[in-house]
C-alpha cells in the first residue's frame, strides 16, 4: 500500500497577487491578471498583452541587495518557496531534516531575463569583457535550484525538470515518488518561470499568441497569452507530517505521465497520450474516473490543445464529462510555462479546500470541437469536491496529470 | 539496492580533440542520421543525442517495431542544450525592424526538444523527461531512470546526455576562468537501460545511485560530500575501478581528497581526457567509458558540480561493450 503524501505548505506568486490567498481571492472573483506588457518593449509584436507579476509588490518582499543580486526568476521562486515553508512551519528547520529535504523544480526558462539582458549588451558592446558576467550565473535553470538549496540549507537531491509546459506538474509527481520510496523526508516541489521577451518572441513566431485574450474552449479561441509566476508545495509523508503537528492542506494521491511521439510542438489530436497520462494518474491514485469531482485543465486557448484536451476528458470520463466542472486558469493569468502546472495544482488544492472552482475567464460559448465538457464560466462554482485532477500538456508531446484530494 | 536494472546498449557520439583544445563532433560521425532527412533541421545537440540513441538501440539489439511503445521512455540530461540555436533566435528578434526570429530556432532551442526528437523518431510514448543540471547531470539522470523503472510501468528507457559547443558558451566559460583549465567538449552518450527480466544480455548492472546537494566549491574543499555520495552507493573495499569527473580544474583536488580516503589504491578511469569537459554529457560518459574500454569489474562513478550537486552511481560490468 502506498504511503499517503500530504501538502503541508503552499506558496504562490501570480499576476493576481504575490501570495497564495491574494491570488486565490482574485481567481475566484473572476479578476484578470492580463495587462499591457511593461517588462520590455512589446510594440513590435502583434500582441502587447501578458500576465506579469506586479514588480513593485514582488520586490517589496526582498531587500535591495537581494533584488540587485538575483534574477526575476529567482525572486519569483524565493517568494513562493518562503511562503510555503513558513506555512509548513519549516522555514527554520533542524539540520537533520534539512539533510533529508529534497528540492524538485520545474522550469523552462530559468533566469532568461538575465540571459536576454546580457545578449543585448553583447550585441552593442564591442569589448565583451566590459559586460558584467555575474548575471550569467542566474541564466542556467539549475542556478535557481542551487540558490534555493543554499538559502534554506537543503541537502537532499536537487533536481530540475525542464519538460516545457508539464515541468511544474512533473516536479510535483517526481516529488510524490521520492517520498513514497523514502528517499527524502520533506520535498519542496514546484515550478517557476519569468515573463521573458525570448518566449514572447518564440510563441509569436509559432503563431500561437491570441490577438486579444485567451478564450479556453471557446468557439472564438485564437491562441494563448503568456504569463509568469511560481508555485511551491511542501510535501511530506502523512505520518511524518502529523507526528510533527503539521496540518495537511490536502493530499497528492497520484501522478501519471506519457509522451505523444507525434510532433515537436503540436499535441496528438487523437488525445491518445493525454488519455494515457490521465489514466495512469488515476490508477496511481487508486481512484476511478467516477471519483473525480473537478478537472483543472491545461486549457491554453489554442485551437489544437483545447480540442485535444476536451476529447481526452470525454474519453476518460464518458457521459459524466457533461456534468464534471472543468476550469482553465490561463484565461486569467496567461500561460506561465514551467510554473503553470504547479500553479494549477495549487489552485486545485484550494478548490478542494473551499469547495469552489474559479471561472474560466473569456469563455462564453463552448466550441463545437470541445463539446461534451462542462466549463465553469461567469462566476466561480460551489460544490463538494473530494478528488480533483490537474492536467498539463507540453511541447514535444509531454503529458502529465496529477490527482489531488481534500485533507 | 535489490532492484538492479541493466545497461544493454551504449551509444557514443564523440567530440575529437581539435588544435584549439576543444573536442568537437565531426559531421561524418553523424552518418547514422543520413536516413533521417528531418535531422537536417535539428540543432547539433539534438543530432548528437539522436545519433547516440540510435547507436544504443542498434548495439542493444533492439528489435521492437516503430511504436507506440507505452512502456519505454526517454530521459535526457543536459546543462546548456542548444545555445547556438537560442542565440540565433535571440539575434532574430532583437534586430531592427520586423522581427525575423524563426520558429525552428525557438522550438529547437527549447530544453526538452532533444528528448522529443528521440521520442518521436522511435515512437517511445512511455514518457519524455529532460533534466537540467551541471557536471553531475548525466549521473543524476541514471539515478532518476533507475527510480522510474522501479515504479513501473516502464520496462526500458533511453537515458541520454548531450551537449553542443558554441562560441558564446566557450566565451562565457572563458570569462568565468574555467576555460582553460577545462578543455570544452561536445557530444552525447546514450544508455539503453532495461528492467529485469532482460530481453538481452546485459553489459552492466546498475547497483546503486544517489544524488544530493552539498556545500558549493570552494567552501568545502575536503571532498566530504563526494565521499558521502560514494559510500551511499558502494562498498569501497569491493570496488575495482573509480570513474572520475576530473576535468583539470580546482574540483580535481576536491575529488582527489575524497578518492584518497575512499580507495587507498584503485584503478581509475579518466573519460574527460578523451572527451574534454562536456558537462552533463561527460558525466554519463563516466559510466559508459569503462565498458567502451572493455573493462570488467565493480565500478563507481561520482561527480560534484561547482554549484554543489553531487551524484554517484555504482555498476557491475560483466562483458564487453559491442
Amino acid at each position: 500500500m502506498k504511503v499517503p503524501v500530504v501538502v503541508s505548505g503552499v506558496g504562490m506568486v501570480t499576476p493576481l497577487g504575490v501570495s497564495t490567498e491574494s491570488s486565490w481571492k482574485a481567481f475566484t472573483a473572476g479578476s484578470s491578471g492580463l495587462r499591457p506588457v511593461t517588462l520590455f518593449d512589446a510594440s513590435r509584436w502583434p500582441s502587447g498583452m501578458g500576465g506579469e507579476v506586479d514588480t513593485a509588490a514582488l520586490e517589496a518582499l526582498f531587500t535591495p541587495g537581494e533584488i540587485a543580486r538575483h534574477d526575476r526568476a529567482t525572486l519569483l521562486l524565493f517568494a513562493a518557496a518562503r511562503e510555503a515553508l513558513q506555512q509548513a512551519g519549516l522555514e527554520k528547520d533542524s539540520d537533520e531534516r534539512r539533510r533529508r529535504t529534497a528540492l524538485l523544480l520545474g522550469s523552462t526558462l530559468g533566469g532568461m531575463p538575465s540571459a536576454t539582458a546580457y545578449l543585448r549588451q553583447r550585441e552593442t558592446e564591442n569589448d565583451h569583457s566590459r559586460i558584467p558576467i555575474t548575471p550569467l550565473r542566474e541564466m542556467l535553470v539549475q542556478h535557481q535550484a542551487h540558490e534555493t538549496c543554499r538559502r534554506w540549507g537543503f541537502e537532499g537531491e536537487s533536481l530540475v525538470v525542464s519538460d516545457a509546459c508539464t515541468s511544474g506538474t512533473n516536479a510535483l509527481g517526481f516529488g510524490l515518488r521520492l517520498l513514497r520510496r523514502g528517499d527524502a523526508d520533506v520535498v519542496v516541489a514546484g515550478g517557476f518561470d519569468p515573463f521573458s521577451e525570448f518566449s514572447f518572441a518564440g510563441f509569436h513566431s509559432l503563431l500561437t499568441i491570441a490577438p486579444d485574450v485567451p478564450r479556453p474552449f471557446d468557439q472564438d479561441r485564437k491562441g494563448l497569452q503568456l504569463g509568469e509566476g511560481a508555485a511551491v508545495m511542501i510535501l511530506e509523508r502523512e505520518p511524518d507530517a502529523r507526528a510533527r503537528g503539521a496540518a495537511p492542506l490536502g493530499r497528492i494521491l497520484g501522478y501519471g505521465e506519457s509522451a505523444d511521439a507525434h510532433h515537436i510542438t503540436r499535441p496528438d489530436p487523437t488525445a491518445r497520450g493525454a488519455v494515457l497520462a490521465i489514466r495512469r494518474a488515476l490508477k496511481d491514485a487508486a481512484v476511478d474516473p467516477d471519483d473525480i469531482d473537478h478537472v483543472n485543465t491545461h486549457g491554453t486557448g489554442t485551437p489544437t490543445n483545447d480540442a485535444m484536451e476536451a476529447k481526452a476528458i470525454r474519453e476518460v470520463f464518458g457521459d459524466r464529462a457533461t456534468r464534471l466542472p472543468v476550469t482553465s486558469l490561463k484565461g486569467t493569468i496567461g500561460h506561465s510555462l514551467g510554473a503553470a502546472g504547479a500553479v494549477e495544482a495549487a489552485v486545485t488544492l484550494l478548490s478542494l479546500r473551499d469547495g469552489l472552482v474559479p471561472p474560466t475567464l473569456h469563455h462564453e460559448n463552448l466550441a463545437a470541437d470541445c463539446d461534451g465538457i462542462d466549463v465553469v464560466s461567469g462566476d466561480a462554482r460551489r460544490g463538494v469536491f473530494r478528488h480533483a485532477l490537474s492536467n498539463s500538456f507540453g511541447f514535444g508531446g509531454s503529458n502529465a496529470a496529477i490527482v489531488l484530494s481534500a485533507p | 539496492m535489490t532492484f538492479a536494472p541493466a545497461i544493454t546498449g551504449i551509444g557514443w557520439v564523440r567530440g575529437r580533440e581539435r588544435p584549439n583544445g576543444a573536442f568537437r563532433v565531426a559531421e561524418e560521425d553523424l552518418s547514422i542520421l543520413d536516413s533521417r532527412p528531418q535531422a537536417r533541421r535539428m540543432s547539433r545537440v539534438s543530432k548528437f543525442a539522436l545519433a547516440a540513441a540510435l547507436q544504443a538501440i542498434e548495439k542493444g539489439g533492439w528489435k521492437d517495431g516503430p511504436g507506440p511503445h507505452d512502456d519505454v521512455g526517454v530521459l535526457c540530461a543536459s546543462t546548456h542544450m542548444s545555445t547556438s540555436f537560442g542565440h540565433e533566435f535571440h539575434r532574430g528578434f532583437t534586430g531592427k525592424g520586423k522581427p525575423t526570429a524563426g520558429p525552428i530556432h525557438f522550438t529547437n532551442g527549447c530544453l526538452n526538444t532533444v528528448g522529443s526528437h528521440i521520442s518521436l523518431d522511435l515512437g517511445l510514448t512511455g514518457f519524455n523527461h529532460t533534466l537540467v543540471g551541471g557536471f553531475n547531470a548525466g549521473l543524476q539522470a541514471v539515478g532518476t531512470a533507475v527510480k522510474m523503472m522501479q515504479e513501473g510501468p516502464c520496462r526500458a528507457m533511453l537515458c541520454v546526455a548531450a551537449e553542443e559547443l558554441s562560441d558564446i558558451l566557450i566565451e562565457t566559460y572563458r570569462r568565468f576562468r574555467l576555460i582553460p583549465p577545462m578543455a570544452p567538449g561536445e557530444g552525447a552518450v546514450a544508455l539503453l537501460i532495461e528492467a529485469p527480466p532482460f530481453s538481452r544480455r546485459p553489459l552492466a548492472r546498475i547497483t546503486g545511485t544517489w544524488s544530493g546537494h552539498g556545500p558549493d566549491i570552494p567552501r568545502d574543499p575536503s571532498g566530504a560530500g563526494l565521499e558521502r555520495a560514494v559510500r551511499k552507493v558502494c562498498d569501497p573495499a569491493k570496488t575495482t575501478c573509480y570513474s572520475a569527473c576530473a576535468n583539470g580544474t580546482d574540483l580535481d583536488g576536491v575529488e582527489a581528497a575524497a578518492v584518497k580516503r575512499l580507495f587507498p589504491s584503485i584503478e581509475k578511469c579518466l573519460p574527460k581526457k578523451e572527451a574534454g569537459e562536456g558537462f552533463a554529457y561527460t558525466s554519463l560518459l563516466q559510466i559508459a567509458a569503462p565498458m567502451l574500454e572493455g573493462k570488467t569489474g565493480t565500478f563507481v562513478a561520482a561527480s560534484q558540480d561547482r554549484l554543489g550537486d553531487i551524484s554517484a552511481v555504482s555498476f557491475e560490468v560483466s562483458g564487453e561493450a559491442s
